[in-house]
């Protein structure tokens, strides 16, 4: 058997290869399959009960398993079925391909990343099929395209476009097809590697894309005019274009009313400015601008400070460097010892480090307030960016006081409004102004007032009567 | 990366000039200036918190041909940097105030160092006043600060802003309130008005009422008639103009009586308003006479000279007496 002897040479050391040969009449024909990856129920059911019944075992693989499951394929196909669950028949020189997959995934379950109070619990799972159909669930149309490829050399990872034909703009579409066309690499393991492959633009610490676990945010984002990315094996998927307001702005301001949701929105946008400037804002005024600090204040944090041996800038460093590493450490240890990490890191902040003259109690306060302004930021990438900038500032303030701050900002400002993702302006609605997108992000306006589309994102602007 | 070198090269070479600890800090809570034998001599009172946010003060003094110069001698032996945002009070001596007062105000103008928000006083014994306080455990500075924001009695409370206002405006003259120690207890309860930069003469703790009201200071106003009656403001509104080579002055007092009042109000009311324009009318005199003008006539007059004046004060009873509702009804 030429092919059986092509299968076997293609996966040696592989032992989880399984070969089964069944007597047919004059012929022996062979069951090959990955154990691994296929399930043996299956295996037995839609092939092996079939194949050795007394009533077909005189007639042909192709007659005997007669249905749509059966593929004919060819041998140069066989590694890509085997390694995708599926089991191949050698009879002769014809293969047949038949589904066998495991059910490797976990079920559908609620968002953690993502959680919203009053929002739908459910969240995307490894499986991209599934993940499809959480979509397909709520926009029941036909104008709902998906179009598939597979991305990696080796991984074969499935990866699905999926838009709304008569929304999204076809630039855009194709052009977030060709880039992934042309993606060749090794391996695609998460939607996380594959959206570093889309966009080339990599002097800005802000994402480009959004990664979401929640199929509202994902149905909101089509209906935008936005385009969704799904990856087989990755619970998250991607949303592009994605601008700074859109970060600060989770689809769950949408199940709550108008005038709490904006405070909330406002908060956010105070807060995102907190936990860049805190840290320099305090450095600043506390070494070069005093005088805008109230007198009485500025006493305490001068008494405050009395004994700590380092200056206040190398202060705001190392406390900066010990909440990053609480956080970090948090984040990767196994969640058992979560709340062990968080009870040391609030004893050697809060009590220890003052208690030793380490740091000033009022520092303490400083990056409490830039922490916790950052956790409400979800994604990590936008968190990084602030990181990022928030040391920029840091440094600008340290060496030039609030004038440096200005300059900072200035930079920051300069930077985001130049910055564009697929031809839209980072700064967008605000920088170039529109209203539509504007009442669906940085302020919420009454459910029927959200008539339109933004034109940046679409051709089809209108949204309801 | 020519950028990036460009930027820290920037910061390195331009940042830091002016940095300070805020632990390295020395906050002036008073300064007091005197002028003698051609030298300034120096008081500062420097504010300090303890670690059980307990207040302390301490006395620095100096002396130097410049406010600058002594400044620096009081620092001599100090190791923190003197910080003067904080500053409460500026005390100036009659001689400093008569002698130096334009250097002291282009020093305290000109230093960054300085805000615009504290008092400026007159006071001859600047030192006894401060360790009186300082005695009490009280930080003289806040405690004369606190003084001119919240006491009832009718002093005039003259911030660096209002002074400045005062002096480069050719329509005033300047009016400072005075420290003044009795029993070893801190007052203001006069103001040392000046003509053309000099000190002329004070004016009293009755003479401050009317100022206050000519100004719309809102202070509250007790007027005396006899030993009986007692009228007390509770707003007070003047309106100036000049017309037909007359100034009208027309002060229009609202407020009640504070003791038993007879049947007829109205008669009293007329004797309140007599009463009143005698008062107000002998304050201006008094100015005219002194040719000092603190209350700035002059924006009306416009410099004319042997102009008539006339005050026409109306007085508004806020409560009527419980007597007098309980006989009409």
């Amino acid at each position: 058997m030429e092919n059986l002897k092509i299968i076997k040479d293609l996966f040696t050391h592989t032992p989880d290869l399984i070969i089964r040969p069944i007597k047919k009449r004059f012929n022996t024909i062979y069951i090959v399959f990955l154990e691994t990856v296929s399930s043996g129920d299956r295996v037995n059911s839609y092939i092996l009960t079939p194949l050795t019944l007394p009533s077909k075992n005189k007639l042909s693989v192709k007659k005997a398993l007669s249905g749509p499951n059966l593929k004919i394929i060819n041998i140069s196909q066989a590694e890509e079925y085997l390694c995708s669950g599926f089991t191949i028949i050698l009879d002769k020189q014809n293969i047949y391909a038949v589904e066998t997959k495991a059910e490797l995934d976990r079920g559908i379950d609620d968002s953690k990343v993502e959680p919203a109070i009053y929002g739908p619990k459910d969240s995307l799972v490894e499986n991209i099929n599934k993940n499809i159909g959480l979509i397909k669930r709520r926009i029941k149309s036909s104008h709902l395209k998906t179009k598939n490829n597979l991305v990696g050399r080796y991984s074969k990872t499935n990866t699905s476009v999926i838009y709304i034909d008569n929304i999204a703009k076809k630039e855009l579409v194709n052009e977030i097809i060709n880039k992934l066309d042309s993606i060749d690499t090794d391996a695609i393991t998460s939607a996380g590697e594959l959206k570093q492959y889309l966009f080339n633009e990599n002097k800005n610490v802000f994402p480009p894309m959004k990664l979401t676990e929640r199929p509202d945010t994902i149905i909101n984002a089509l209906l935008e005019g936005k385009i969704v990315i799904l990856v087989d094996n990755s619970p998250f998927a991607i949303i592009l274009p994605a601008v700074l307001a859109d970060f600060i702005n989770p689809t769950v301001d949408d199940y709550t009313s108008a005038l709490n949701t904006n405070y909330l929105k406002v908060l956010r946008m105070i807060c995102f400015i907190l936990t860049i400037i805190t840290p320099a804002f305090y450095i600043a005024t506390t070494n070069y601008n005093q005088e805008t600090i109230p007198g009485l204040l500025l006493m305490n944090i001068s008494t405050q400070r009395f004994g700590v041996p380092f200056p206040s800038i190398v202060e705001a460093i190392i406390m900066l460097f010990v909440c990053e590493l609480l956080r970090e450490s948090d984040v990767r240890f196994a969640s058992n010892y979560g709340s062990a990490v968080s009870i040391l890191g609030a004893l050697i902040l809060g009590e220890s480090a003052v208690a030793s003259g380490i740091v000033s109690p009022i520092m303490i306060i400083v990056i409490a307030i830039t922490f916790i302004s950052s956790l409400i930021f979800n994604e990590v990438e936008i968190n990084g960016a602030v990181r990022a900038w928030r040391y920029i500032y840091l440094l600008f303030a340290s060496f030039l006081g609030l004038y440096g701050l200005t300059l900072a900002f200035i930079m920051m400002l300069i930077n985001l409004c130049s910055y564009k993702v697929y031809n839209l302006s980072y700064m967008f609605p605000v920088s170039p102004l529109d209203f539509s997108y504007l009442k669906e992000t940085l302020l919420k306006v009454k459910r029927k007032k959200q008539d339109k589309r933004s034109k940046y994102l679409t051709d089809n602007v209108r949204k309801q009567a | 990366m020519k950028k990036i070198i460009i930027l820290f090269a920037c910061l390195l070479l331009t940042g830091c000039y002016n940095y300070k600890e805020v632990s390295d800090l020395a906050f002036v809570s008073s300064l007091a200036l005197d002028y003698q034998d051609n030298n300034f001599n120096i008081i500062l009172e420097i504010e300090e918190n303890q670690k059980d946010n307990k207040f302390s003060s301490y006395i620095l003094e100096g002396t130097g041909k410049t406010i600058e110069a002594a400044i620096q001698n009081a620092s001599l032996s100090f190791n923190k940097d003197l910080y003067f945002i904080n500053l409460n009070i500026l005390l100036i001596s009659t001689e400093a105030a008569n002698k130096k007062l334009s250097n002291i105000l282009d020093y305290v103008t000109r230093d960054n160092n300085f805000s615009f928000d504290f008092n400026i006083a007159i006071c001859d014994k600047p030192k006894e006043a401060i360790e009186n306080i300082i005695k009490q455990e009280e930080i003289f500075g806040k405690y004369i600060s606190n003084l001119f924001k919240n006491t009832d009695s009718n002093i005039i409370n003259i911030k660096l802003d209002n002074l400045l206002n005062n002096y480069l405006n050719k329509d005033y003259d300047i009016i400072l309130p005075i420290i003044n120690i009795k029993e070893n207890t801190i007052i203001i309860d006069k103001a040392a008005i000046f003509k053309d930069n000099i000190i002329i003469d004070t004016l009293n703790k009755e003479s401050l009422a009317l100022y206050n009201i000519l100004l719309n200071n809102h202070r509250d106003y007790y007027l005396e008639i006899d030993n009986n009656i007692v009228f007390k403001t509770s707003y007070y509104q003047t309106t100036i103009c000049f017309k037909n080579n007359t100034l009208y002055i027309i002060p229009t007092l609202t407020g009640t009586f504070l003791e038993s009042v007879s049947l007829d109000e109205n008669k009293i009311i007329d004797e309140v308003n007599i009463n009143f324009n005698k008062k107000l009318e002998s304050f201006i005199n008094n100015l005219i006479s002194l040719q000092s003008d603190p209350i700035g006539l002059k924006r009306y007059t416009k410099n004319k000279k042997a102009i008539k004046y006339r005050i026409s004060t109306n007085i508004i009873l806020e409560n009527k007496s419980l007597i007098y509702k309980g006989v009409s009804s």
